[in-house]
Parts: C-alpha cells; sequence; structure tokens
C-alpha cells in the first residue's frame, strides 16, 4: 500500500498542491488538473526526484516503509512519461533487461514478455525503429520487468495517436491491475480517469 | 555516492603514481647543459660530446635547448631568490653580459676552471683573452670553449665586389639600397654590429686615447665623444637600409633566413664555419661567400660555466675537461661540424694533438682572409647598457 | 552534501589558486618588492619610469587596438559565414571540419602566414619573375608592418574556427535547433532573408551566451606573443612581448619592469573588454535601426556574395601555407627566381626523426595524462553535481577564471609558487601547470553536451533500481562517447602546444616537441622549423582521429551534432 500522509507541495513559499491519500495495492489513484498545477511535480516527489524550484512536506510510506530519506533507486518505485523514454543506445532486449533484478533465465524471460505483447522477434532492434505505440510498450515491459512495488504514471498515453491511444490504453491499464501494486496516475484527459477504478482527485491551481 | 569514491581512488592512483616516477627521475650521473639550441649543427656536435662523456665517464648529457641564453641566468637567479638548495642547471653556455650578470648577482661556482687538467692547453698566460670575458676577469669561474670572429657573407650571385671596411659597407649600401639589415640591439649579434661599427669608425679617431677609452669602464663625456660618428653613419646607413629601418629582426636566425630567401644581400655571423655548413644544408644559397673585413674582426671568446648551485657539479667539471680536450676541440673547428676556432694554444700541444686540427676541406663558401684579419676587442662590459640605451632612443619609434 | 561538493572545490581550487596566486606574485615587484633583488619598499616609481619610457603610450595603444579589431573582425567574418552556411544546411559540416585548425599552435600558424606573405614568400615567388617583373624580392614592409595590419589579420584568422565552433554549438544544441528554424521560418514569412533572419534574429540569441567565451579569447588575444613576434612591428611591439623581453633581460632590474608591464597587460586587457562592450552596444544600436525586411535585405544582399569569395581565399590561403611548409621541409636550395626548390632533400626529416624521440614521448605522455585526469575530475564533478545546478553553474563562471588572466602575467609566478613546493618532481609541476590551462577546456566542452542529455531518461534509469554508477556507466557514458572523446583530444592537443607551463615547470629541463620548436626558431634553419610545425600539427590531428576511431564515429567523419 502507498501512502501520501499530509503532503504538500511548496514552490516560492506558497503551497501549490495538498494531498492526503492512501493507494491500495492494484488500485489506481488519479489525478487530474491543468497543466501547471502541480501533479507531475507530486510525481517527482513520489519517486525522489523533486527538483530544487520546490520544497515538500509530508510523508511517503510504501509498504509501511518510510521513503522520505531513501534515494530514487532504491525505493523500487517504477515511473511512465508520456514518452517511451526507451534508451536510445539499447536495443529492445537491453532496455527490457535494464531493470531487471533476477541474472537466470534473461532471455527467456523478455522473450516471454514480448511475445505477451506482441513483440516477438523484436528484441534486436533499436528503440528508433519502432513505431510509438510500439514502443509504449517496450517502455511498459521494461517498467514491469524491474517489479517495482508502485507505478506512477505521469500522462502516459497524452503522446499517442488516437487510434493507438485506445488499444495501447486498454493494455497497459490490464496489465497493471494484473501486477496488483499501488498506481498513482496523473493526466489531463478524462478518458483514461473513466477506464481505471479507484480514487480520483481534481486539482484546481492553488488550494 | 559509489561512482565518487570510486574516481576518487583512481585520481589519488594516478596522482601517487606521477610523484612515484618523479622520484625515480633523480639521476645523479646526469649533466644538465643549458646551452641555445638554435643551431642543429651545434645541436648536433653537443650530442656527440654527449655520446663521448657517457662512453668515458658514464655521464648523461641532457642538452637544454634554450631561445635565449638569459633563460638560464633567470633560472638560476629564481631558485637564489627562493633559497632552496637544489639546482636544476650544471652547466651553461654563455659569455659577456650574461657572464657579468650572473657574477655580479654571485650566482656562480668560483675558482674551478684553472684546476681542470686540460686547461693548461689554453696557455692562457699568452693568450689574454682566455681570463678576460668581454673584459670582466673571469677568476676561473668560467671555462673556455671556443672563439668566435665577426664575419661577413655575401650572395656572390648578384655582386662580385663586396665592401671590405665599416665606410665602404655604407657606400655599397647606398649603390644597392634595402640589401642590408641587422637585428635589433637587444639581440647579441643586432648590438655586436653596432660594436663593431663604433670600433671601425673611431680607428682613426682624432684623440689617440679615445680608442683606449673604449675598453675601460664607461665614462658619458667619452660616451658622447666617441658615438657621435656613430650616429651620423647609422643614420645614413639606416636610411638605405632593408625596410628602411624601420623594422629590426629579432634574432641572429631570422637574419639568416632573410639571406636564404634573397631579400638580403649581406650578412654576418660570428661563427664562420656556420656559413659553409649552412650552405651544404641548403640553408643558404651556394652563391654564398665570406669574408672578414679589413677593418678589423669583433673577436670575443665563448665559455661555459657552473652555477652555484648545480645538483652535479663534479659532472659539469668533467664535461667542461672534456670540451677542452684536443679531440673535441678539433672536431668543433672542423667546418663540416661547427667550424668554430679552437682555444687551445698550438704551441703547447704535441704533435699528435696538432694533427687533429689539420683538416682539407676548403669550401667555396668558407672565409679565406682570416689568417690577415686583425682582432678587435670587446668593449668594457659597462659600455654595453648606455650603447643600446641610446640605439633605443635614437632608432625605437 | 559536503561530499558531493569535494570535487567541485578541487577542480576549481587546482585552477584558481594557481592562477591567482601567480598573478600576485607577478604583480607584487611592480610595485617595488622583490626580495630576491634586496627591493622590500612599496613605490610607485617603477611605474613612473614605465610610463615616461619611450613607446610605452604606442605599444599600449597597438595592443588595445589589434585585440579588438582582430576579435571584431574574427566575430563578423564567423556571423556572415554562419549566416550563409546555415541557410544551406552545410554549417555543422563545416564548423566541423574546422577544428583541427583550433589547436594549431599559434606559431606554426605565425609562420605559415609569414611564408605565404612575405616579400619573399610563396605567393611572390609563384608570381616571378614571369608576373611581377621582380628578380629579387621587393621591399615591400609587410609583414610586420609599422600598423600591425597583418599581425591583426592574423590573429583574426586564428580566431575564426573557435567563434564558429562555439556559435554551432549553441545552435544545434537539441532544445534549440528547432526552435531556430521556426524563428527564422516566421521571418521569412515577414519578408526577410534567411540571411537577415539569422543575423537579427538569432545572432541576438546565440551571442549572450558566447559572450564569455569571446571575453576570454578578446584577453588572449591581447596577450598573444607568437603572432605579434613574428608577424607583428618592433617597435613599438605589443605590450606582451616587451614583458618577456624584460623579463629575459641580463640586467635583473629589468624584472621589476616586467611586473609592471604585467599589471598593465592586465589594464589593457581590461580596457580591451571595455572597448568590446561600447561596441556591442553600437551593434545593438544598428540591429534595431536595419529592423525592416527590405533595409535589412538590400544591406546583407551584396555581402552573401562576398562570403563565397571570403571563404575561398581564407581556404585557399591556408592550403597555399600549408603545401609552402610541407614544401620547405623537404626543399633544398630555394632560390627567390625558382616557383619550386630546385632540389630536395630529407635530411631535416631525418634530422628530426632522430632528435624527437624524447621531446615526442613526453610530450605525448604528459597531454595524454593531463587529458585524462582533466576528463576524469571534471567527469567526477559534472556527476557529483548533477542535482545542484547553482553550484554546476558557478564552476561553470570560475572556470573562466585563468582564461581571463593572461597566462603570460600569471604563469611565471604560478610556476615559481608550483616548482617551489613540488621540488622533488620538475613532471609533476609541468603536469599541474599543463592542468590549470587545459581543464578549462576540458570543461567548457563536455558540460553542455551533459546536460543536455534529457534528464528524464536518467529519471526513468534510477526509477527502474540503477544506482548513480550504473546510470554513468549505461546509460550517460554510451550516449555521451563522442562527446568524452572529442574533450579528451582537445585536452591533449592543449596540453601539446603548451609552451610557457613546460618550460618553466620544468625549470627547461624538459623538452616537448613545442620547446624544441621554440629554441629552433631563434635559429636560421627555417627548414627545420619546418618539420617541427608539421609534426606539431599532425599530433592533434592522429589525437582527434584515434578519439573519432575509439567512440565509434570513423577517422575525420563530422556530423550534425557537436559531439
Amino acid at each position: 500500500m502507498l501512502e501520501l500522509q499530509n503532503v504538500k507541495i511548496y514552490q516560492n513559499g506558497k503551497v501549490i498542491l495538498s494531498v492526503n491519500e492512501q493507494v491500495e495495492p492494484g488500485q489506481f489513484l488519479t489525478i487530474m488538473g491543468r497543466s501547471g498545477s502541480g501533479k507531475s511535480t507530486l510525481l517527482n516527489w513520489i519517486a525522489g526526484q523533486l527538483s530544487s524550484d520546490f520544497n515538500a512536506k509530508g510523508s511517503l510510506i510504501l509498504n509501511g516503509k518510510r521513503l522520505d530519506n531513501v534515494a530514487t533507486e532504491r525505493r523500487q518505485i517504477g515511473l511512465m512519461y508520456q514518452d517511451a523514454l526507451l534508451f536510445p543506445h539499447m536495443t529492445v532486449e537491453q532496455n527490457i533487461a535494464f531493470g531487471m533484478k533476477q541474472q537466470m533465465n534473461k532471455k527467456q524471460i523478455i522473450h516471454d514478455y514480448l511475445q505477451s505483447v506482441d513483440l516477438e522477434g523484436l528484441g534486436e532492434r533499436m528503440p528508433d525503429s519502432l513505431s510509438g505505440g510500439q514502443q509504449s510498450r517496450v517502455s511498459l515491459l521494461r517498467l514491469m520487468a524491474s517489479e517495482p512495488k508502485a507505478i506512477l504514471l505521469d500522462e502516459p498515453f497524452s503522446n499517442l495517436d488516437e487510434e493507438v491511444k485506445i488499444t495501447t490504453r486498454q493494455f497497459v491499464l490490464d496489465q497493471l491491475k494484473q501486477t496488483s501494486v499501488p498506481v498513482v496516475m496523473v493526466t489531463h484527459d478524462k478518458e483514461d480517469a473513466n477506464a481505471v477504478s479507484g480514487k480520483l482527485i481534481s486539482l484546481n491551481s492553488s488550494c | 555516492m559509489v561512482l565518487n569514491s570510486y574516481l576518487k581512488y583512481v585520481f589519488w592512483g594516478f596522482l601517487a603514481l606521477f610523484s612515484l616516477t618523479a622520484y625515480s627521475q633523480n639521476n645523479v650521473t646526469t649533466v644538465y647543459f643549458h646551452a641555445w639550441g638554435g643551431s642543429p649543427q651545434i645541436n648536433q656536435y653537443i650530442n656527440w660530446v654527449g655520446e663521448e662523456v657517457e662512453r668515458n665517464h658514464g655521464i648523461k648529457l641532457k642538452h637544454v635547448k634554450l631561445s635565449n641564453t638569459s633563460d638560464a641566468v633567470t633560472l638560476v637567479l629564481t631558485q637564489k631568490a627562493s633559497n632552496k638548495t637544489a639546482g636544476t642547471v650544471d652547466l651553461i653556455w654563455l659569455n659577456g653580459e650574461n657572464f657579468a650578470s650572473m657574477a655580479e648577482h654571485k650566482l656562480l661556482l668560483e675558482s674551478w676552471a684553472e684546476d681542470l687538467p686540460n686547461f693548461r692547453l689554453t696557455n692562457a698566460l699568452d693568450n689574454g683573452d682566455i681570463t678576460y670575458d668581454f673584459g670582466v676577469s673571469t677568476l676561473g669561474r668560467e671555462s673556455p670553449w671556443g672563439r668566435a670572429s665577426l664575419v661577413f657573407y655575401y650572395n656572390s650571385e648578384h655582386f662580385t665586389v663586396p665592401p671590405s671596411d665599416i665606410n665602404a659597407l655604407l657606400a655599397w649600401a647606398k649603390t644597392v639600397p634595402y640589401r642590408f639589415t641587422y637585428p635589433h640591439v637587444d639581440d647579441f649579434i643586432g648590438i655586436s654590429f653596432v660594436k663593431y661599427a663604433l670600433l671601425a669608425l673611431n680607428q682613426n679617431a682624432d684623440y689617440e686615447s679615445d680608442k683606449e677609452l673604449l675598453f675601460k669602464p664607461y665614462d658619458e663625456e667619452a660616451f658622447n665623444r666617441v658615438t657621435k660618428q656613430l650616429w651620423q653613419y647609422l643614420d645614413q646607413l639606416h636610411s638605405v637600409m632593408w625596410r628602411k629601418g624601420q623594422f629590426f629582426v629579432k634574432d641572429s636566425g631570422w637574419l639568416k633566413r632573410l639571406f636564404d630567401d634573397e631579400e638580403i644581400l649581406l650578412s654576418y655571423t660570428f661563427s664562420a664555419g656556420e656559413i659553409p655548413s649552412a650552405v651544404d644544408r641548403f640553408e643558404l644559397p651556394k652563391a654564398t661567400r665570406s669574408y672578414f673585413m679589413e677593418d678589423g674582426s669583433l673577436s670575443n671568446v665563448h665559455f661555459v660555466t657552473i652555477p652555484f648551485n648545480a645538483p652535479n657539479a663534479e659532472g659539469a667539471k668533467i664535461v667542461a675537461n672534456f670540451l677542452l680536450s684536443p679531440v673535441a676541440q678539433a672536431k668543433k673547428s672542423q667546418p663540416s661540424v661547427w667550424g668554430d676556432a679552437t682555444v687551445l694554444d698550438s704551441t703547447v700541444l704535441n704533435t699528435q694533438q696538432r694533427a687533429l686540427f689539420l683538416s682539407d676541406d676548403i669550401h667555396p663558401s668558407a672565409a679565406s682572409n682570416s689568417a690577415n684579419t686583425r682582432k678587435l676587442k670587446e668593449l668594457h662590459p659597462t659600455w654595453i647598457v648606455p650603447l643600446k640605451q641610446a640605439w633605443k632612443a635614437r632608432y625605437d619609434n | 552534501m559536503t561530499i558531493n561538493k569535494w570535487p567541485a572545490v578541487l577542480l576549481c581550487s587546482l585552477i584558481i589558486l594557481p592562477a591567482l596566486g601567480g598573478s600576485i606574485a607577478v604583480v607584487l615587484p611592480a610595485f617595488g618588492y622583490l626580495p630576491a633583488l634586496e627591493q622590500t619598499q612599496f613605490t610607485f616609481s617603477i611605474f613612473n619610469q614605465l610610463f615616461s619610457s619611450q613607446g610605452f603610450y604606442s605599444s599600449v595603444r597597438l595592443t588595445i587596438m589589434s585585440s579588438v579589431f582582430s576579435i571584431l573582425i574574427a566575430v563578423i567574418t564567423s556571423l556572415i559565414f554562419a549566416a550563409y552556411y546555415y541557410e544551406k544546411r552545410k554549417l555543422a559540416s563545416l564548423s566541423t571540419s574546422l577544428r583541427p585548425l583550433l589547436v594549431l599552435p599559434h606559431a606554426a600558424a605565425a609562420i605559415a602566414i609569414g611564408f605565404v606573405l612575405a616579400p619573399s614568400g610563396i605567393l611572390i615567388r609563384m608570381l616571378s619573375p614571369d608576373v611581377t617583373g621582380f628578380v629579387l624580392p621587393p621591399s615591400w614592409a609587410i609583414p610586420n608592418d609599422g600598423f600591425g595590419l597583418v599581425m591583426t589579420l592574423s590573429l583574426a584568422l586564428k580566431e575564426i574556427p573557435f567563434i564558429m565552433l562555439l556559435m554551432v554549438s549553441v545552435i544545434y544544441q537539441v532544445q534549440r535547433t528547432s526552435l531556430f528554424n521556426q524563428y527564422v521560418s516566421a521571418a521569412q514569412s515577414l519578408g526577410y532573408s534567411a540571411f537577415s533572419s539569422f543575423i537579427l534574429i538569432l545572432w541576438p540569441q546565440i551571442y549572450p551566451l558566447i559572450r564569455l567565451p569571446i571575453f576570454a579569447v578578446l584577453v588572449y588575444t591581447s596577450a598573444s606573443i607568437e603572432i605579434p613576434l613574428i608577424l607583428g612591428p618592433s617597435s613599438p611591439s605589443t605590450i606582451a612581448i616587451t614583458l618577456l623581453t624584460s623579463l629575459n633581460d641580463v640586467d635583473l632590474q629589468q624584472r621589476l619592469t616586467a611586473s609592471a608591464l604585467a599589471v598593465v597587460q592586465i589594464l589593457v586587457s581590461v580596457v580591451s573588454i571595455f572597448i568590446w562592450i561600447v561596441i556591442e552596444k553600437l551593434g545593438e544600436k544598428s540591429r534595431l535601426m536595419l529592423a525592416h525586411p527590405n533595409k535589412a535585405n538590400t544591406i546583407f544582399a551584396p555581402i552573401k556574395y562576398i562570403v563565397r569569395l571570403l571563404f575561398f581565399i581564407i581556404v585557399g590561403f591556408m592550403l597555399i601555407a600549408f603545401f609552402g611548409i610541407c614544401l620547405l621541409s623537404i626543399a633544398g636550395h630555394w632560390p627567390f627566381k625558382s616557383v619550386l626548390p630546385l632540389n630536395f632533400t630529407l635530411q631535416n626529416w631525418m634530422s628530426a626523426i632522430h632528435s624527437i624521440q624524447t621531446p615526442l614521448f613526453n610530450g605525448l605522455w604528459i597531454g595524454l595524462t593531463v587529458a585524462l585526469v582533466c576528463l576524469g575530475l571534471c567527469v567526477t564533478t559534472l556527476e557529483a553535481t548533477s542535482s545542484s545546478i547553482k553550484l554546476r553553474a558557478l564552476v561553470t563562471k570560475l572556470i573562466y577564471v585563468p582564461l581571463l588572466i593572461p597566462m603570460v602575467v600569471f604563469m611565471f609566478g604560478a610556476s615559481f609558487i608550483v616548482t617551489l613546493y613540488f621540488e622533488f618532481s620538475p613532471i609533476f609541476s609541468v603536469l599541474l601547470l599543463h592542468f590549470v590551462v587545459v581543464a578549462p577546456y576540458v570543461w567548457i566542452a563536455l558540460v553542455q553536451q551533459y546536460e543536455d542529455l534529457d534528464p528524464r531518461l536518467i529519471s526513468v534509469a534510477k526509477t527502474l533500481g540503477a544506482s548513480q554508477m550504473k546510470v554513468f556507466v549505461e546509460v550517460k557514458l554510451p550516449l555521451l562517447k563522442q562527446t568524452f572523446a572529442v574533450a579528451f583530444a582537445l585536452g591533449a592537443s592543449i596540453s601539446f602546444s603548451q609552451y610557457l607551463p613546460t618550460l618553466l615547470g620544468g625549470s627547461g629541463n624538459i623538452d616537448t616537441i613545442t620547446t624544441e620548436a621554440v629554441a629552433l626558431a631563434s635559429g636560421g634553419s627555417r627548414r627545420l622549423i619546418s618539420v617541427y610545425s608539421l609534426i606539431q600539427i599532425i599530433m592533434p590531428m592522429v589525437v582527434f582521429s584515434i578519439a573519432n576511431l575509439i567512440s565509434g564515429r570513423g577517422l575525420l567523419r563530422g556530423g550534425n551534432k557537436l559531439a
């Protein structure tokens, strides 16, 4: 379970966002709001990547452990952006393997992953030779291969074409539900919010 | 921050590595010889010297090539100023002002030259210039190495009769304008021309005693009298000189290149042997011919000296002694090697030693009238600075 | 967070302390304080003497005018080249091919230029006697003309590749490229030609970002030595040359005058910067006056035509100079009236090969070591400042300190201090002094590309559990391979061409190709000097090619990214 206890985010001394929520495993917390309302900043804070322009107060607790002072790389919280952000110099397979903890049978596991998303045989390809939708799927696989304990989505489908968006959204959200970890999703698209179950928070620019 | 620690170790590791290599460098049997490095032939000769002293005495001679001898003077002075006992210079090739300056600031090792085994071959008693450097007594602080005399050379393809004395030079320059120059007086070669002109013009001075004054310490009144003719001469010469005397090249190397480029057709140097070998190396035109002026040739002896803080003074003395050996002196005097005249007196050499000096090379570019040359003694060193300053006041725009 | 600060602190101290300390050590004697010569009274008499000395003011005037004008010419030329070739999309490759010229030692460049422009130079030789009728070289007053025109133009020529490189690195920064394209399109739709839009719209955005490096170039040029020495007038000469002459003077009292000259040199550099700022303002005003499409296009149209001409002249000049030097290195006798040498010989190359072993080895390993250490420390600092942008920005500003103080001013003092403490190891002193002058360039070559890396890639990598080390080795390093390689090659090349740090740090006992070349330059063997110049030109090219190969870019390939 992911707990955001009395979290307040400040910019230039002013509170721009205030949240106090819990997210059960397998559940979604959807945060909607206009651009600039600080929702991406919240995700950054959860991931441990708060930029120095901001300050934050409050606690982050994941599965009973306080993560306030833990470095990003040890939080086991995955993050997915609107761009797939695959490492351009690595193959699809290497990308997926990047965060994998287990050393044995990597190739087989990755092969299975690719198969499960209809991308079988693309392991040796470079990211720039894949379509947007394909890249998204690989990005998700990469995320899931690292077995995160919580997942953050930052407007994950906003850069995709209409057609691709619907299928990709369906696919991604299904996969995430199956992982049974808490998910926090930030979006400005109502359809995204409708596709998931869980709490919806709407942010105004001043709280 | 694992990355930082890792890189930190690598970095310190490197530093440790250099320090180690640094310690291993201090080699007791190396002699650092600071000598002008502008002439490839001289550099090669010094190289040969290095091979010989390594073979015979196990000394590694390191030629530190200077572009200005005063660099070495600065170095020793700085070391003295910082009060650290460790010096880095063992042997310096110099004479004249550089020697006078080091002597004045007590930068030299005292009284060692006359104890060298080969020193007696110079027959110092009969040869006054061996123990006097531009009029300053050496007091055993420097060991003689070679003799230099001002020799002129011209491009015979463009004219056949070169000027034979200072006045003829001016007359010549008027008929063949813009084809002669001399370096700026801050350069040793440059000031030497001015000294030659001063001495030559005063040969027939009104006051007999004026001639002698030039070898005594500076006196302002005498200076003004004696240089009057000089400035009149130079005023005229500059107007028909290369670039009309508006620009002076910086050093002798530049002067030589001008001659090679045929921008000038008459030039001069201290090292007579340099000319034939330069022609052979294609650095001067084939038609180059050299000769000594009839009104005299400015001559001096050049020396090697040891600084007071030389790390390997003993090694330096061995090298200096070798430089004085008949073998080394003979080789040095060969035109194909360096052509620098010897400081040894043939009257004290035995037959074998004398034979080393015989050579058949008669090069078309070599000066032929050396036997008849009058040697002009150098001015007293106290005249140099006033002379330079007066020249600069008149001619530096 | 103190652990993270140490690389930045170390880097900055190693660079700033010698530069500042050296400057102070050199400047103090100017006020009368030099214990070595028994002077301990503070006084202004040395300055009085200097100011009333002959030719002082003309020397100051020459120095300031030549540095300001040469950089002005270089900037304007670079600007019009950039405007022209940007439109043709050839700008990046042009700049990359100019890169080797950056590290060409000034002395070699001066010798090459001199050989083309002299009355007995290769150009006139080729035209004589057939075209010109000259049997002997004409008695013209160039180079070394009294106004310093040749010197100014040569300084400008030498700095053009650097300024173009600065511009290109700004223009082709990842986020900026498409933005700039859009600006130009927008301007074109308003009626401005592409050329005009570059100058009126892009340039004002580029300039603030390259202002500081241009100041550094201005300072460097105002204190430059080799080009004024070889191609400039002799009296007056520039302040820097008079400074060096005083330092080499046998009359040791001249050391005090030298220090006074060092102070003057600093002031001259500052004045040059002030004048430059005035010029900036004038430029700004004229830009506003031209803010009308027709006006701008009319004024700039003729300039477009001369760009190609100018380009051909410059490239042609460089090729002739290079060709001339190559010929000289194998030339036998070469009378003025012959276009080509009468005979050829390999003796100079053989003689050089025989004597360069030690200097080449020294120069190489000093250069490679310094470049490696610089790269290591700079990368460590970049990594350590990942989370503090402010600290990194501070370092980027401080790194300019040794670039804004003329080397001729601080190096003597710095080497004095360094050799004092590191007496046991001349090599270490040399390495340290080289580090001071090389590290700023390595940092500048790295920092922008480093910051250009998409930070989100790094975020993603971290969320996937990668430690800082893993992020560096598996993500940053592969993506920045070329940047690192170029920075390394640049650092090594700059080290190869250093003279004063090697000479002073090693007390003359450590020789490199550069120190050998300078010693030879005072002799008359121009052919041998040409050989050494060619070696000095080849060394950086080889290092850059190896760097390109290792980073997987092929031997000489250019490319759009300035990596």
